[in-house]
């Protein structure tokens, strides 16, 4: 092949050349961080970039927080995570009327239908399987039940997060995504991190939000 | 110490008023500059313009001009970065020839950097009462690595009123043959340079390289601008005239 | 002469571009500001330098193993059900994805921002096939509507003025819109949304691809790149072949370096790892994903000491944010896809032709393009070496080769350097011209004179006067009425405690 010719190997290289460091290791400070200066930081990084991150201590509170949140924005339709997010997070009665029924078939014309109810709703409500407290960034695996679109094309993104799921850095969930247990190599999932809300500064410089994606995004924190 | 003077191309058929400065302010220290006549330039305006082999006769120069020695300083950050980033590049083919190139870029300095950093003076108890800005040129700062030393022997000038240049560490557009193949851009970036100097209200500029100044300098001349433009030598050399201060000596 | 010719496409598209003060102003601003924003972020990062150099070595391991990385990437891009594909050049890519549209019976495309795209002129090629491309990032939208080629490879349409941008939409059928920026966004979200949901194929480029993993990441902010990743039924990838990272855990390295170099953020609002088409439990995603991997002239770089470094660009944009050449003259300026200093270095190199070698010309090698980049290419050497090929096929102009030729018999022996320069023609030729002086066959040198004052050569030079300083110093005497020194041998001989000295 060209590319191993050019630099100047008979035979594209076999095995995997050693390095003396990968990744990022030894940049950065190796100090114990405590549960509640991870979510601190994330909250203050969150809402650095435009999001709200509003703090729970316990699930009754969580699901005040979201029915108050869902009385202010007064959607017509709520989209939300059909893996069973609702029931884990206690909040099914607060989501009651709100959610629109509709085809959750993953084929042919039906997806398309999906997606149109998708588009439809106002807040889109999701999980998320880790958050970055350094980037203020919450981190979506895609999976059965968990469309990629929910957290996407409503106007509002809700996202429940649970605080022992909140890593400092970046490189500690890529860390993490490499040894998912079911992960191979080759079988990693579609994974979407998101700090805050759509942005664009392409008309003269001029931030605006929620340009294609939601323009806004709130977290809601359980604690414990 | 054997110190010889590197006067660079320009200093010499242009600004020698900036060489015997040098050695004014060297003299000042205690130690005596030789000027060895068999150097011609180090052959950065042909090197740059893709001319390699004109480049390495003229740096040929200098490596024979300057075996002898134990320091070679010169006005110019620019021509002290080409002899230290590229002269052992240039010989690559020519072990001999590489090592003086390594040798010669070991004890070439930066006028301001070998005063500062090999004689450890920053305090010439020079006196110049004027209000003065500081421009970094790009190669001394970023190419040879010059840092605050021009500053840090400013600062102790008696009188001086040092104020600070806006975008201090962009290019004033000249940038040897690019001034005159590509003239409309770097007029339109020596443009922007003298308006931040104007900006500053500054009497003088000074800096560390002869052509970055020739250039602002002439923007400034035919826009009538009254500021006058130094290289830090004359304006030490100045300043020492001014105060008359007891030699020192700092060097053997 | 079609050197000379070439040349004044540059100077005069430059001279135009600084005729335009809006374009100045609005990219002296935009410019500024992500200077000051990569700034402050890379500041908060902490160990800047460190992070820097971290990137190099990743890239530089990359890109001198790139035939097994290339290989590890497609054997697991393929496993986890991704059709991966190679193009030699543009012609390649373009045919390539064509068939897959063909296939799909593919009528309408919605694209994200990729500059390889722009690099194969993909848009125009589907568009000549009768298939409807549109760009879906707000500013590639607007240079869109505009028929234009984007001016900053991360904020390509920093060139409009919202006027301009409200005409455009109004044109494309919006009504009674004014300038406001929130209704310009609300107008393109509603017009684009149609577009994502019934869009039969979804374009990307690359940011980076994982080796080990077979993924491909997007950098986004606007959530564009996710719609057209998620939703039409087929998503294709252009990358670059160099786009490649060994790990996932390299990625920190650079999503790291990436954001904070091209606008000051931490990370881009939307990150995105793609492996494969979507699972078949899952709700949505693509149901095939194609990857293109480009090579275009890439492959001629690798195993060339002075160039090959070239290949570990990250496309940050960084170096145009600093150039003060870029910032007088716009994007457009350089007449080629990719501008500024990244530009100016890569276009010739993968098209080696007469079209662009004015290119390496347009950059006075102040090096602040180096000094900026997050993964330390060393552009300015890279231009000055990209000229000396240009003279090596005997590109450059006669008048400046005669001119070094003179050069390099001066100034290769002192004595010839002393007879020659009394002529003063060399320093003519060189640095600057005595005003009064120039004569015609030196005509770019008016370009100096022009705006400039020249300076005259000095009556006597240095060397010329260096004897007699040498005796003013031993008489006691100033010498050339500047230089006061004193003592028999020109030292100053007075000892003194007060000296200053720093360790
Ligand atoms: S050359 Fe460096 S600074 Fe310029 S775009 Fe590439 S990575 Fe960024």
């Amino acid at each position: 092949m060209r590319v191993a010719t050019r630099l100047g190997r008979k035979q594209p290289l076999g095995e995997t050349p050693r390095r003396a460091v990968v990744g990022a290791a030894g940049l950065r400070s190796a100090r114990r961080i405590f549960r509640e200066e991870i979510i601190a930081r994330f909250c203050v990084e969150l809402e650095a970039q435009g999001g709200v991150a509003i703090r729970c201590a316990t699930t009754a509170s969580l699901r005040d927080e979201l029915s108050r949140v869902l009385r202010q924005l007064s959607p017509r339709h709520v989209a939300c995570w059909e893996d069973g997010l609702a029931e884990a997070f206690q909040v099914e009665q607060a989501l009651s009327g709100y959610q629109a029924d509709g085809p959750t078939a993953v084929s042919g014309t039906a997806r398309k239908t999906w997606l149109q109810r998708i588009a439809e709703a106002d807040i889109g409500i999701t999980g998320c399987d880790y958050a970055i407290a350094e980037t203020g960034t919450v981190v979506l695996l895609a999976g059965g039940q968990r469309g990629r679109a929910v957290s996407l094309l409503p106007s509002v993104h809700i996202v429940l997060v649970r605080g022992g799921r909140i890593r400092m850095h970046l490189g500690d969930v890529l860390h993490e995504l490499g040894h998912l247990p079911d992960h191979t190599g080759t079988t990693l999932p579609a994974v979407n991190f998101i700090s805050g809300p759509s942005r664009s500064s392409d008309i003269e410089n001029d931030l605006s939000i929620g340009v294609h994606g939601p323009a806004a995004l709130y977290a809601l924190i359980l604690e414990d | 110490m054997k110190v010889a003077l590197f006067v660079t191309c320009l200093v010499d058929q242009f600004y020698p008023n900036v060489a015997e400065a040098m050695i004014a302010v060297c003299n000042q220290l205690g130690v005596y500059v030789d000027f060895p006549e068999a150097q011609t330039c180090c052959g950065q305006p042909a090197f740059n313009s893709g001319y390699v082999e004109a480049a390495r006769s003229s740096a040929l120069t200098l490596l024979s001009a300057f075996a002898d020695y134990d320091y070679v300083i010169s006005p110019s950050g620019s021509c002290t970065g080409m002899i230290h980033h590229y002269f052992a590049k240039l010989f690559d083919d020519d072990i001999v020839r590489r090592e003086l190139a390594q040798d010669l870029a070991c004890k070439t300095y930066e006028f301001s950097q070998f005063i500062v950093n090999v004689l450890g003076v920053t305090d010439l108890h020079a006196a110049f009462p004027y209000r003065v800005t500081y421009h970094p040129s790009c190669h001394g700062s970023r190419l040879l690595g010059i840092r605050d030393e021009p500053l840090r022997l400013l600062e102790k000038v008696r009188g001086i009123e040092l104020v600070e240049l806006e975008h201090q560490e962009d290019c004033c557009g000249f940038g040897g043959t690019f001034a005159v193949k590509m003239a409309d851009i770097s007029a339109a970036m020596v443009s922007e340079k003298v308006e931040h100097v104007e900006a500053t209200g500054a009497q003088v500029l000074v800096g560390t390289d002869m052509g970055c100044l020739m250039n602002i300098g002439g923007r400034l001349q035919r826009e009538r601008k009254p500021v006058r433009v130094l290289h830090l030598a004359q304006l030490l050399a100045e300043g020492l005239l001014q105060s008359s201060p007891p030699k020192l000596e700092v060097a053997r | 002469m079609k050197t000379s010719s070439e040349s004044l496409d540059l100077q005069d598209r430059a001279r135009r571009a600084l005729e335009d003060d809006f374009l100045r102003t609005a990219v002296r601003f935009t410019t500024e500001r992500l200077k000051t924003r990569k700034k402050t972020a890379t500041e908060h990062l902490g160990r800047w330098e460190d992070w820097r150099e971290r990137g190099r070595q990743i890239r530089a391991h990359t890109v001198s193993h790139l035939d097994h990385y290339l290989g590890q990437f497609a054997t697991n891009a393929r496993k986890a059900g991704a059709r991966v594909h190679f193009a030699a050049d543009a012609a390649d890519a373009g045919r390539i994805v064509l068939d897959i549209a063909k296939q799909q019976a593919a009528t309408l495309v919605a694209k994200s921002k990729s500059m390889v795209t722009e690099e194969i002129h993909l848009n125009r090629h589907l568009e000549e096939h009768g298939i409807e491309v549109v760009e879906t990032d707000l500013g590639e939208y607007i240079i869109q509507l505009a028929g234009e080629a984007p001016s900053h490879i991360i904020i390509p349409a920093i060139h409009k003025t919202r006027e301009q941008i409200r005409e455009l939409f109004a044109v494309d059928g919006a009504e009674d819109l004014t300038t406001d920026t929130k209704a310009l966004t609300a107008y393109a979200r509603k017009r684009l949304r149609a577009t994502f949901l019934q869009a039969d194929i979804g374009i990307t480029g690359c940011n980076f691809a994982i080796a080990e993993s077979g993924s491909v990441v997007l950098f986004t902010n606007e959530g564009n790149g996710r719609m057209v990743s998620t939703l039409p039924k087929t998503h294709i990838v252009l990358m670059g072949m160099e786009r490649i990272v060994p790990r996932l855990a390299d990625l920190d390295v650079m999503a790291n370096l990436l954001p904070r170099s091209a606008t000051g953020q931490k990370l881009t609002t939307y990150m995105s790892i793609v492996t494969g088409p979507r699972k078949p439990e899952e709700q949505d995603g693509p149901d095939d994903l194609h990857i293109v991997i480009l090579d275009n002239g890439r492959s001629r770089q690798l195993g060339n000491p002075e160039f090959q470094e070239i290949l570990h660009c990250i496309r940050c944009g960084a170096c145009l944010n600093v150039c003060p050449v870029y910032r007088n003259i716009g994007g457009h300026s350089y007449g080629s896809v990719y501008p500024g200093p990244i530009g100016a270095v890569l276009t010739p190199l993968l098209q080696d032709g007469p079209e662009f070698e004015e290119l390496p010309y347009a950059s006075s090698l102040c090096g602040a393009c180096h000094e900026a980049c997050p993964v330390k290419i060393p552009l300015h050497d890279m231009l000055a070496a990209l000229r000396r090929r240009q003279v090596e096929k005997g590109r450059g102009r006669r008048s400046e080769r005669m001119a070094f030729r003179g050069f390099q018999m001066a100034f290769s022996n002192a004595r010839r350097y002393r007879g020659t320069l009394r002529l003063a023609r060399m320093a003519q030729s060189v640095f600057g011209v005595r005003e009064g002086r120039i004569d015609a066959q030196f005509g770019a040198l008016r370009g100096w004179t022009a705006t400039r004052a020249a300076p005259a050569l000095a009556d006597k030079s240095f060397r010329e006067r260096y004897a007699s300083l040498k005796q003013d110093v031993a008489t006691g005497s100033s010498a050339s009425g500047t230089v006061q020194t004193s003592g028999a041998d020109g030292q100053l001989t007075v000892g003194q405690t007060e000296v200053n000295r720093d360790e």
